[in-house]
């Protein structure tokens, strides 16, 4: 008779459930976790924020006794714009310039500008909310001009800030209206947000799996070393028939 | 959206040639008829009203609207724009090569070269149209964004290649020397020499004026006093030839008595910039400015500047005739491919200052402007679309004989605002239109101005008066006859055209409060005017890469209210030593500008619904991070 074909019996190396996890299941995460920052709590995004200035603002200006002499001031006029400069429906920044009428004996020392504004962010993390730009400058010597040029900057459960260079200009003509010149940027601003629990388990497994298909490899090749040599204690199981498709017991 | 505003338009300029085709009875008959147009207005071409009505426009808002918006002069050459067509013989007359076809813009730096091989448009990718069309090298322009808030020097156009790079590339040892320094400027001021090498070549663009001293004979600059680091007055600053300017100044007062600095020859007098020297307009001509006229502040007659002296008037306490503003107009003209300077005249504004005697400051305006021999500049304030800053154009329908705009050109003739002003020792409402606030474009302003009333003058009999001065304060005009009463037009464009009444939006004027005048109590005048808000809608027009910024809506709102005297503190309600009847009260009148954008085009305003979620989210533009998708 001829061998016609043939089919091989598999002997099967059984240990205890635990040891295998331990070896290639826990150890990726042991190992990925012991690195720290596994999970992910905060993240940050990059966004410029739609700022509109909500033409409402608040100025005092401060001076010597001249100043309060002439009891209540003139009307100032505001002028502002804000700009996009790159047409993208997002103001870029704002301009604004502030006159204030004075007496010719009027003397600025100090100026005090609140500009309120809407803030939106409409981006990873959602919010509105209305703050203020707060101006607080003081010069020694009587003033004509205020120049401030300024960043807007987010200090997260705080306020908003300002990173403001400003210049003074003096003395003032006597036939000078004080006048405050700003530029307020709208630059793109870095957030802290916590991130969903999607995002934690994504950047969650991407470690963990790298780990593993690291430890997989090697420990499989360890534990066939380990088992078919005998150095480990293990039950071995032989098929009692092949366990091969379409195989049969009966040839009929 | 845009197809809709194409077809309002189309609609309109079918009508009007409708109502014209009945009109047009004997019209060669009836443009002769000159009508009289509103004060202020710029005179109607009414040739040029028939023909818009006879072929009329369409706009394409396909295409870029804005192929030249550095052109903002109308009949005359704005100097560095390439496009501008009154350029052309300027130009050519002055040898001056004009870089760049499109908007001239000083924080563009433009440089070209062969070793560049191409770019990476981010939207179309039509390599000639970076090409420079005399060497065929492909250019880059270098942004100098103000913005971004860094800059790069200017290396010029440059077409050769090896030794650019090589010279931006070399390592240049630090030195103490510097040649340029060492070398004799090119204004030599020693006493005798003969004509400098600069006077052998006439003035280009850019150059200084050159005036020739006659008491030490020598060469300086012409002066147009300039600010300083500190905003003080720089005389040596250069009036530059066909380079208008305008600075504004602060002039130290010097320590002393107020006699001695109110005097003639100082700063404060008109003849420190007009006397003493000759203004050279070419390598053999100068001009004397020691003649000139000006306009006498006391009696507005013209007289000659050098009998416009400051004098310190004693019983007054004040200094007269103090120049706070000069404007220097040079007039040139271009003839047989030359470019001279061929009259100067001279604007100026003097005011009367208590001039203290501790060290202060006045503020002082020099202005240059340069017009073409026989044109009439007309100012634009944009080519097409307004350019932020620029003035709004205002005007009026006219129907006779065609219908065509009269257009109020200047802040003497347009709608202004309030502003308090210092002026007598008094801050009080602007009384003349230079005075008042310009409206412009794109910057939301909130004004007023301060009225003073005794009691006996919000008297019933009394209160006509103050109806007046408030109408007047607010407006700047006699009601009736103000030009926010004349104004029913506003141009869409900075550059809409008179004969064209589609390039021009109406303006719906509207009231708030009560200006029937009915009888009041004593001390209270009702029906003021109070407030004057002018509102606009704007929106973008034309091409997304360049989109033009038009008016599509204006309103004027005016608000009548009351002044009411009040007892604020105990001396404003009883007569204490007789003053009552003197006791002033201040009372508020306020103006406002607003520009409301409609965004995603030109459109009716309605009211704002948010779009339906959408069922399948868009593509987020950073799915290909780092990569950008076309059209990002």
């Amino acid at each position: 008779m001829f061998t016609i074909d043939s089919l091989s019996f598999k002997r099967h190396f059984r240990v205890p459930l635990v040891s295998t996890a331990i070896g290639d299941r826990i150890l990726p995460f042991v190992w990925a976790y012991a690195g720290h920052s596994f999970w992910l709590k905060m993240n940050t995004f990059i966004a410029q924020p739609a700022v509109t200035y909500m033409r409402d603002s608040l100025l005092l200006v401060d001076g010597v006794d001249a100043l309060f002499e002439s009891n209540v001031m003139a009307v100032p006029n505001i002028k502002v714009t804000e700009f996009d400069a790159d047409n993208d429906g997002i103001a870029d920044f704002l301009n604004f310039t502030i006159r204030v009428p004075l007496n010719q004996f009027d003397y600025v020392r100090r100026v005090r500008l609140a500009m309120f504004l809407r803030y939106d962010l409409d981006s990873v993390a959602r919010m509105t909310m209305q703050s203020a730009i707060l101006i607080d400058e003081s010069t020694p010597s009587s003033a004509s001009s205020l120049f401030v040029n300024a960043d807007l900057k987010i200090l997260i459960r705080t306020k908003l800030d300002l990173t403001s260079p400003s210049t003074w200009n003096s003395p003032r003509a006597i036939n000078q209206p004080l006048n405050i010149h700003g530029r307020i940027k709208y630059a793109k601003d870095v957030y802290l947000y916590r991130p969903s629990i999607m995002e934690v388990l994504k950047f969650g497994w991407i470690q963990y799996l790298s780990y593993f298909a690291l430890v997989y490899t090697i420990s499989r090749f360890i534990f066939t070393w380990a088992i078919r040599s005998g150095v480990v204690r293990s039950h071995v199981i032989v098929d009692v028939l092949p366990k091969q498709d379409g195989f049969r017991g009966h040839v009929f | 959206m845009y197809n809709t505003h194409l077809l309002l338009i189309a609609l309109l300029l079918h009508r009007s040639v409708n109502a014209a085709a009945t009109a047009t009875v004997n019209l060669t008959a009836t443009l002769t008829i000159s009508l009289p147009l509103p004060t202020g207005a710029i005179p109607i071409n009414w040739t040029l009203a028939e023909q818009a009505i006879a072929f009329p426009t369409t706009l394409n808002i396909q295409q870029d609207l804005g192929q030249c918006t550095c052109d903002l002069t109308l009949n005359s050459c704005d100097i560095g724009c390439c496009c501008d067509p009154d350029c052309a013989s300027l130009y050519s007359s002055l040898n001056y090569k004009c870089t760049g076809n499109t908007a001239s813009n000083d924080n563009v730096v433009r440089m070209c070269s062969s070793l560049l091989a191409m770019v990476n448009p981010l939207a179309s990718t039509n390599l000639v149209a970076y090409k420079d069309s005399d060497s065929n090298q492909l250019c880059v322009v270098i942004n100098n964004s103000p913005i971004k808030g860094f800059y790069y020097a200017d290396p010029g156009t440059f077409y050769q290649t090896d030794s650019f790079f090589s010279s931006q590339i070399q390592m240049n040892p630090y030195l103490f020397s510097r040649q340029s320094y060492d070398i004799l400027s090119t204004l030599p001021s020693t006493p005798g020499t003969v004509n400098p090498t600069i006077l052998a070549q006439p003035y280009s663009i850019g150059d200084y004026l050159v005036a020739q001293y006659t008491d030490i004979p020598g060469y300086g600059v012409f002066s147009l006093p300039a600010p300083s680091m500190s905003g003080s007055c720089n005389d040596g600053s250069p009036a530059k030839f066909l380079v208008p300017s305008s600075k504004t100044c602060n002039r130290i007062v010097p320590m002393g008595t107020a006699p001695d600095i109110c005097k003639s020859g100082t700063p404060f007098d008109v003849s420190y910039y007009l006397t003493g020297f000759q203004l050279v307009t070419s390598s053999s001509t100068q001009m004397s400015l020691s003649s000139m006229s000006c306009i006498d502040p006391v009696s507005r007659t013209s007289v000659a500047c050098s009998t416009i002296v400051p004098f310190w008037n004693t019983t007054a306490a004040i200094c007269q005739n103090i120049l706070t503003s000069i404007t220097f107009n040079f007039t040139y003209a271009v003839s047989n491919g030359a470019t001279t300077i061929i009259s100067v005249n001279t604007t100026t504004r003097f005011s009367n200052l208590n001039l203290p005697s501790i060290s202060t400051a006045v503020m002082q305006s020099f202005s240059a402007i340069w017009t073409l021999q026989n044109s009439t500049p007309q100012p634009k304030s944009g080519n097409p679309g307004y350019q932020i800053g620029k003035p709004i154009l205002f005007g009026t329908l006219l129907t006779q004989p065609l219908p065509a705009i009269a257009y109020f050109p200047t802040k003497q003739s347009t709608l202004t605002l309030p502003q308090d002003i210092y002026s007598k020792g008094v801050l009080g409402c602007a009384q003349t239109p230079g005075e008042r606030l310009e409206i412009t474009f794109g910057e939301d302003v909130l004004s007023g101005c301060t009225l003073y009333y005794t009691y006996q003058d919000l008297q019933q009999g009394n209160c006509a008066n103050v109806r007046s001065a408030a109408y007047a304060a607010v407006t700047g005009g006699v009601q009736g006859l103000s030009k926010v009463d004349v104004i029913n037009m506003v141009g869409k464009f900075g550059n809409s055209s008179l004969v064209k009444v589609s390039e021009w939006v109406p303006v719906i004027s509207s009231n708030i409060g009560d200006s029937s005048q009915p009888a009041t109590n004593p001390g209270t005048c009702s029906s003021v005017l109070t407030a004057l808000d002018v509102q606009f809608i704007t929106a973008k027009l034309g091409s997304s890469n360049n989109p033009q910024s038009v008016i599509i809506g204006a309103r004027i709102v005016k608000t009548w209210g009351a002044f009411t005297y009040r007892c604020i503190l105990p001396n404003d309600c009883r007569n204490v030593g007789g003053l009552l009847p003197r006791r002033l009260q201040k009372f508020r009148v306020r103006a406002s500008v607003s520009f409301v954008g409609v965004n995603g085009g030109v459109g009716i305003v309605q009211p704002f619904v948010p779009p339906p979620p959408r069922l399948i989210p868009l593509l987020p533009d950073d799915i290909f991070y780092p990569f950008s998708l076309p059209g990002n």
